[in-house]
């Protein structure tokens, strides 16, 4: 039995093949063929080549979940982790927006989380530094931060916010 | 020539929509998502939008807070939340005074409003006991809460009302300092059929506890914590259970730890296959008041006898050695010598002080009075803690015939030995046990961190071996060990664990850290 072929378009006019049943992961694509039905392709002029190569890679790879296999499982996730392992954070964002826009829940959940894992545990200088954050405090912001950290309710902040609010 | 520009990182992350903030955010801890205010201004908005969709809550208890304040916060970011759902709540209300009503409602407040949003995982830390009176009632609409899956109080009342109908996804339940009564344990038991782990840690109840579940409970593991001992001179609170009867069909695990009962009654336990006894607690002055319940917990195992994995410690040694000569008690007790585990596997032996002389004679007599056919592995730890009573009762002075008679072998594959500091006693101990251990394939002793023989094993590995009194040793064990490998190492040098790993109870901060609040 032969499956059905899916060709996307990407933003750079580059073409990709892929199942039905891989294409069809990511809902986005899904209602594009049901919708329109288009002949030379999916167009997504939103992801580019390089991102979507990486896309359509995930796609093949997850096709057909296993359901109750446990050795098939944990060799997916052992992929899922080395898929990510080497990316860049520019890339890793990309996936994030691509996912999202896709609507792949699968690869939109493992970029998040590699983003979660990465911020976890880290300082927020090393946050900073990380993905680029500019610290926009003046130091009189930092100083009222300091001192409630010294009060010791950072943990529990809405209070802090509001009453932070009403001084701006 | 070609110009390579350093390529410059624009700050992604920021940029994203607030859909995609939040889906990062939900997977932080509670405590993270806060500190990541801290980065910028946009972030310190972004946190903010995020708060009322939080649904990993962390209020803890932290120093230099005041407790209204703490209060206040708690109830306005109850008031703010908007999410309709929350997975987690964990809170630490560790400045909580008993004496001020006001603190017990707000806390039942705090529930409910966790109940109501449908939480999974509710972990609620309020040391309040002082008298008995001090116990926070847990409030009706949390037993009506079908969500939860993970429920750990502290001084609670735990009494499900009269219309309980289950919590129907409860999977863990973990009771600290809480009075449950033998109706609440049957109520909770009859309609929590998810149930699988019930921890009791300083539970108050009737003085004989019922542990009564269905034929179809899914109770899997039972851990019993007593860490307060008998005041010797007072009679025995009546609010502390002095015996136990349990009924669980599926139980697999049992673990005592602390105080021991005074009498165990096991129903239905063909499933069990592990039993972890911890009694460093127990001194002998409290036993003798109570003598004709001296041994049950030797009963317990003779009853169990078909676990495949055993932890003991060194107080159920030394009673095993005390039985063994107390000929006058072995008909009251209906109790023959020696017990045979056919089944079991794995054995864990922990034993608190230094080996001494008596203290050998003590185990070797334990090894005389158990048989273990199908024995694998064995782990003995030696000297793990400084604290601790070891008094051996048999007053005898060691000598070669205490081994037992010559026919004893022990039918093991695997021995560990950890902490070893390298006493004579216990290379005593070590060849004892490659005497007696036929079958034996391999033997791992690893040695106590900062001990001599650390620093011993530290200069071979680093060639200046200088021959000292261990390498003498060492060169005599290999002579007993025949066909057995024995491997001398430092810790985390070897991967072999045994399946039941240590709680140590002992500490008040354990409790708080490693159990309650385990990541």
């Amino acid at each position: 039995m032969s499956t059905k072929k899916i060709t996307l378009l990407s933003s750079d006019n580059e073409l990709f093949t892929v199942d039905e049943e891989a294409a069809n992961q990511s809902l986005t694509i899904k209602h594009l063929i049901e919708d329109t039905e288009p002949e030379n392709g999916v167009p997504l002029p939103q992801v580019h080549s390089k991102i979507l190569a990486k896309v359509t890679e995930y796609l093949i790879k997850h096709a057909n979940e296993p359901d109750n296999d446990a050795a098939a499982k944990e060799e997916l996730k052992n992929w899922d982790d080395k898929f990510l392992e080497k990316v860049n954070h520019e890339t890793l964002f990309d996936l994030i927006l691509a996912a999202n826009y896709l609507d792949i829940k699968g690869l939109l959940d493992l970029t998040c989380q590699t983003v979660a894992d990465l911020m976890n545990g880290m300082s927020v200088v090393e946050v900073r530094k990380l993905f680029n954050i500019v610290n926009d405090f003046t130091p009189e912001d930092e100083a009222e931060v300091r001192k409630r950290r010294k009060r010791g309710t950072k943990t529990i902040g809405p209070s802090n916010d509001q009453a932070n609010q009403s001084n701006h | 020539m070609e110009i390579i520009h350093p390529r410059v990182y624009e700050d992604r992350i920021t940029h994203l929509s607030t859909e995609l903030h939040s889906n990062i955010l939900r997977l932080l801890p509670f405590k993270t998502v806060i500190e990541m205010s801290t980065l910028s201004r946009q972030w310190k908005a972004i946190v903010k939008d995020f708060l009322p969709y939080v649904e990993n809550i962390e209020f803890l208890y932290e120093e230099n807070v005041e407790i209204d304040e703490f209060i206040d916060n708690v109830n306005k970011f109850c008031h703010l939340h908007r999410s309709p759902v929350i997975r987690s709540v964990k809170i630490n209300f560790a400045w909580a005074d008993p004496s001020i009503e006001e603190h017990k409602r707000e806390l039942n407040r705090w529930i409910e409003f966790a109940a109501r949003k449908s939480v999974n995982d509710l972990d609620v830390y309020c040391p309040l006991y002082d008298e008995w009176s001090d116990l926070f009632v847990v409030p009706n609409l949390l037993f009506a809460c079908l969500s939860i899956t993970s429920l750990k109080l502290s001084d609670c009342r735990f009494n499900p009302p009269r219309t309980f109908g289950g919590l129907k996804s409860l999977r863990f339940l973990y009771l600290q300092e809480a009075y449950i009564s033998n109706k609440a344990f049957k109520a909770t038991l009859e309609n929590c059929l998810l149930l699988e782990e019930l921890t009791l840690w300083d539970c108050y109840t009737e003085s004989k506890m019922r542990i009564l579940a269905p034929k179809d409970s899914q109770i899997k593991i039972l851990l019993v914590i007593q860490s307060h001992p008998y005041d010797s001179e007072d009679e025995i609170p009546t609010h502390l259970a002095r015996e136990i009867k349990v009924a669980a069909p599926n139980l697999k695990k049992f673990c005592i730890y602390g105080r021991l009962f005074d009498k165990y009654q096991f129903q239905n336990h063909l499933s069990l296959e592990e039993v972890c006894i911890d009694s460093t607690v127990n001194n002998r002055a409290e036993k003798e008041m109570y003598f004709e319940d001296y041994f049950d917990h030797l009963r317990l195992l003779r009853d169990a006898c078909n676990i495949k994995i055993l932890t003991i410690y060194e107080e159920v040694i030394a009673d095993v050695s005390e039985l063994g000569m107390r000929y006058d008690l072995k008909d009251e007790l209906h109790f023959n010598l020696p017990i045979t585990m056919p089944n079991l596997q794995e054995l864990q032996i922990c034993l608190g002080m230094r080996l001494t002389k008596k203290y050998l004679v003590d185990i070797y007599a334990f090894f005389n009075n158990f048989r273990f056919p199908k024995l694998e592995k064995l782990f003995i730890e030696v000297g793990y803690h400084d604290y601790g009573m070891y008094e051996s009762y048999s007053n005898r002075e060691e000598s070669e015939e205490e081994e037992g008679d010559g026919s004893l072998t022990l039918q093991v594959r695997m021995v560990k030995f950890t902490h070893f500091h390298g006493s004579k006693a216990e290379y005593k101990l070590l060849k004892f046990v490659l005497r007696k251990a036929t079958l034996l394939e391999l033997m791992v002793v690893v040695a106590a961190k900062k001990s001599d023989l650390e620093k011993y094993i530290i200069d071979v590995q680093q060639s200046t071996g200088n021959s000292s009194e261990f390498s003498v040793r060492l060169q005599q064990l290999a002579k007993e060990s025949g066909d057995a490998k024995v491997l001398l190492c430092r810790e985390g040098e070897v991967n072999l664990f045994p399946t039941q790993t240590k709680l140590d109870w002992h500490s008040f901060n354990a409790k708080v850290d490693q159990v309650r609040f385990k990541v």
